[in-house]
């Protein structure tokens, strides 16, 4: 029932990339615009590429804090990101240049998806994209 | 006016306890709604609100618009199928008057496309039930003492 014209777009991808770990500061934000779209009853796929992957491992987000001493982990913005319904695709060259096996993945990701599928969703006047 | 481990609730309004809203009649089926006192003591300092687009149309359950704590998110859903009608533009740009006033600065207006179900909103003496178990579920004993959890592992729909 809700409005198509009051609201044009309810897909939203976003392209995470410079999200590195080794910039907790940077890695919080991609996973809090998610979950704000997708609490906004938008539908949202988070594609992950280059060292952003490493976001995705068992045990690397739950380390990082984007703001020193807040107690919140990026862990903690994926898994809110997730709870709202965030899809996330992890980028298989990307997996594979930073020799990070799918197996280490949490078992949230979604599934793995590249430059195509992104490039995809940028051509479909359905989507909207943002990048990180 | 009626109050519960600290948090007020005025008996002039109704209530939708598991969503912590409130709701005030302005017309035929159309409401003023806000966040209880309780609620905003749930989600910690309140920073931001952001509504979806005047007249939008919205299946219950689904949100009208967007809080924002510190570094969490919340959605605010209508418990019926509304139209939004009117968004408080006092919120805009800080929604903080929240956190001291819950029961001036309200939300946003929503006109109920169907009559409502019988007791889906309740005057404080039905939802002070409800409302206690929530409380419970929060180890919440007094407004004075307690902290916002970091984040929710549910019941975080506002």
């Amino acid at each position: 029932m809700t409005s198509e014209a009051a609201r044009p777009s309810e897909k939203l991808a976003i392209l995470v990339w410079a999200a590195d770990p080794g910039r907790p500061e940077l890695c919080a934000t991609p996973f809090y615009f998610a979950a704000a779209a997708a609490a906004m009853d938008v539908d949202v796929e988070m594609y992950f590429t280059a060292r952003s992957v490493e976001l995705l491992q068992v045990g690397v987000a739950e380390k990082l804090e984007a703001a020193a001493g807040s107690g919140k982990s990026v862990a903690d913005f994926r898994r809110e990101a997730l709870t709202f319904g965030v899809k996330i695709y992890a980028c298989p060259t990307a997996l594979a240049s930073h020799g990070v096996d799918a197996s280490t993945l949490i078992p949230a990701v979604t599934g793995q998806a590249g430059a195509a599928a992104f490039i995809g969703r940028s051509l479909d006047p359905a989507w909207r994209t943002l990048s990180f | 006016m009626p109050q519960l481990r600290g948090c007020n609730f005025p008996d002039e309004l109704l209530y939708h306890a598991d969503s912590h809203l409130w709701f005030q009649p302005t017309g035929p089926e159309r409401f003023r709604v806000g966040v209880t006192q309780f609620g905003i003591a749930l989600s910690g300092e309140i920073l931001l609100f952001t509504p979806k687009p005047l007249g939008a149309e919205l299946d219950a359950g689904r949100g009208f618009g967007l809080l924002e704590a510190g570094k969490t998110v919340f959605p605010v859903k209508t418990p019926f199928d509304a139209r939004l009608v009117d968004a408080n533009p006092a919120l805009d740009p800080s929604a903080r008057t929240m956190n001291r006033q819950p029961f001036e600065a309200w939300l946003v207006e929503l006109q109920a496309l169907a009559p409502l179900p019988p007791g889906l909103l309740q005057p404080w003496d039905d939802a002070r039930l409800e409302i206690e178990k929530i409380m419970d579920r929060y180890a919440f004993r007094d407004l004075a003492d307690f902290s916002a959890p970091l984040f929710h592992e549910d019941d975080r729909d506002f």
